[in-house]
């Protein structure tokens, strides 16, 4: 059995399909439980519109579990938030910073979860190595590093995502209103983008954040306000290594409302579970190589069988007023 | 092959005929502008939570250029508001009512636009009767009838809607949260179940709502907030009027944040210009979709231009914007010679 010390040693690119399997294992061997969070947000650290304080007032009140105030280039102590607003396996802020570098039009962004210290932005001479570079700088100090919005700006192609090493994460959903999460103009939107790093065989997770910024102005729909998307991170305990350890593995799902039971992944079946909303009707869609759609149910639990020419499966659930939830790629091992 | 393509124009007729009137572009075009109003709003005359000059001063104050004051079997007197609120060409409250009446569970709501007195909850045999009794009651009393929420509480759908007779007019997004325009669990979603009735040779049109009824709780996503769907009427002058005389011949478009500059059809061809969101950078795609909702052709330029083949039933476009809003608009019928 892997110890997380080790697990955190070992290289990604070797590992991903093991992780995968030990993920499940675990889950089925320890009482895990599901955690709501969200990694990025801004305070007037940066650009937000919030000091610190009512930032992590909002995300308690709203009945979070742990939240990443991820200013640019600003690291916030969090100490003193956590010993007012922290409480035992309810709600925890994880240190954390928005690393914020550009290559000639290109905005780089790239959030720093949990680093020793402040990272600056390492620049580079292309978008990928200016991407490489930080996420370079991230994990030199024992951050976690996830990608934020490639489409803004139409900055990061899922071409420069497939080259980046030591990254597991980046964002397929973000609540700001001018990231483009959907693509157009014949650019891919991020779903897309998920897909055909996943079909060439990389193993990256997609998380879903808010972004937010504004907090004063609650029905300004051209605004970054918060509540849009999160992950649901399942975990033994609400620790910051159990929560990023979970996260680098995959074993969370991102969302912007809809939640699940239960998800369960063997090499066997996907079973998913949905707790349902009165009123309310879903869709899930397993979804593989390419981009295909390989079945669509409306059952609950939806379960997926594998036929065993399958690279990766995940499941993303629709539901009928345009929530979504995206579980995590389950590679198959050849 | 001659062709002719056109808009469709509910003129003396309602009846859902192929002998449609034509009104050529040139005219349409003619000095009119676009008008952004929101139909269906609830105030605490109903179940609302603010009173109608707090609503209607949100409205006035994002921007829009009509409003209908909606509340379930009251008809709010609006000469009050107006002669605060309206200003020539600018803003206007146009009477209106939710009637609201149900079937065996089935939720049968359907909006008067401008009757001239309260039309009452008409009852019926079956949620088709209940529909058709609610619309000849509010035809009757002069009003404008157009349907809501199909799925709320999965109420009905395309085969319903395709039986009812002088109704031009329904809800293709309503954002309040419960009302499922997406479908799901095997249920058509609005888009689908509208193409299903232009598919059967039916004329209907699709607006947009936001159906809100809460106005004090704006971080609560579970509520019904506004500004989440609306239309944008293309009329000379802001009149009801005008403005009803457009929304029933199809001169509007429905939308989620997506605007454009023009929309022309002509014998040959349907062009959108979109206005462009630069601050935004946002890019677009619009899809052209015809028969059984199949989509004929997609475009990224602007303006995105359609060229009929001549086999086409009907044509309609959506357009996609990058941060995930929607504009629709009304479908282009071949003429049948």
């Amino acid at each position: 059995m892997l110890s997380p010390r080790v697990f955190v040693a070992l290289t990604f690119a070797t590992v991903a399909i093991l992780v995968g399997a030990w993920s499940s294992f675990f889950a089925q061997e320890k009482k895990l439980n599901w955690y709501k969070g969200n990694t990025h947000t801004h305070t007037v650290n940066s650009d937000g519109d919030s000091t610190p304080d009512e930032v992590v007032r909002w995300y308690r009140e709203q009945k979070y579990n742990f939240l990443v105030l991820s200013d640019h280039n600003f690291l916030t102590e969090t100490s003193g938030l956590n010993s007012v607003f922290g409480a035992k396996e309810k709600f925890l802020l994880i240190p954390g910073e928005e690393v914020t570098d550009k290559f000639e039009k290109k905005d780089i962004h790239i959030n720093a979860l949990n680093p020793r210290e402040l990272v600056k932005p390492a620049g580079g001479d292309s978008v990928v190595s200016t991407i490489q570079n930080n996420v370079n700088a991230i994990r030199k100090v024992e951050g976690v590093p996830h990608v934020n919005h490639p489409n803004f700006n139409w900055s990061i192609t899922a071409d420069d995502l497939k080259r980046i090493k030591n990254l597991r994460l980046f964002e397929i959903y973000n609540g700001h209103p001018t990231v483009n999460n959907l693509g157009g103009g014949g650019l891919p939107g991020l779903e897309a983008m998920w897909d055909d790093i996943l079909s060439s065989g990389i193993v990256q997770y997609g998380i879903a954040v808010d972004d937010a910024h504004v907090f004063k102005a609650p029905e300004d729909r051209t605004k970054a306000r918060p509540g849009f998307g999160w992950v649901m991170v399942r975990a033994e305990k609400l620790g910051a290594t159990e929560i990023l350890q979970a996260l680098e593995s995959g074993n969370f799902y991102a969302s912007t409302g809809v939640t699940l039971r239960d998800y369960q992944a063997s090499k066997k079946e996907i079973v998913l579970n949905i707790a349902e909303q009165p009123t309310v009707k879903y869709t899930v869609q397993f979804i593989g190589q390419g981009g295909k759609v390989l079945k669509e149910l409306t059952t609950n639990p939806a379960i997926y069988v594998f036929k065993g020419d399958e690279t990766y499966v995940r499941a993303k659930v629709i539901e009928s007023n345009g929530k979504f939830a995206w579980t995590q790629p389950m590679f198959l091992r050849n | 092959m001659h062709r002719t393509f056109g808009f469709v124009l509910l003129a003396a007729s309602l009846a859902l005929s192929a002998a449609f009137t034509v009104l050529t572009p040139h005219a349409l075009a003619q000095e009119k502008r676009w008008y952004k109003g929101n139909t269906h709003a609830h105030t605490i005359n109903s179940d609302g939570d603010s009173t109608p000059i707090e609503v209607v001063t949100w409205y006035r104050e994002n921007g829009y250029n009509f409003l209908v004051l909606s509340d379930h079997n009251i008809l709010n007197d609006v000469s009050g508001l107006n002669s605060v609120f309206a200003v020539k060409n600018k803003f206007l409250l146009i009477p209106g009512e939710e009637v609201t009446d149900g079937f065996q569970g089935k939720a049968v709501h359907i909006n008067g636009l401008s009757v001239r007195e309260v039309v009452k909850p008409q009852g019926g045999d079956s949620v088709v009767s209940t529909l058709q009794n609610n619309v000849t009651a509010i035809r009757k009393a002069d009003g404008i009838p157009h349907v809501n929420h199909p799925n709320y509480l999965w109420s009905f759908g395309a085969k319903e809607l395709k039986s009812i007779k002088d109704l031009r007019l329904f809800e293709v997004f309503n954002s309040n949260p419960q009302n499922n325009n997406h479908g799901g669990g095997g249920f058509a979603s609005m888009d689908q179940m509208w193409d299903d009735i232009l598919s059967a040779g039916l004329l209907m049109y699709g607006i947009a709502v936001d159906d809100a009824h809460h106005f004090k709780n704006p971080w609560d996503k579970t509520k019904a907030l506004p500004g989440g769907g609306y239309v944008m009427v293309r009329a000379a002058n802001l009149t009801p009027g005008e403005i009803l005389r457009s929304l029933e011949g199809g001169d509007f478009y429905a939308t989620t944040g997506v605007h454009l500059k023009g929309y022309t059809v002509t014998d040959n061809s349907i062009s959108v210009e979109i206005d462009e969101d630069t601050r935004m950078r946002s890019k677009y795609r619009v899809q052209f979709i015809g028969q059984w909702g199949k989509v004929l052709q997609e475009v990224i330029t602007n303006p995105a231009v359609y060229t009929f083949k001549g086999d086409e039933t009907y044509v309609r476009a959506k357009i996609f914007e990058s941060n995930g809003k929607y504009a629709w608009t009304q479908p282009a019928f071949l003429k049948k010679r």
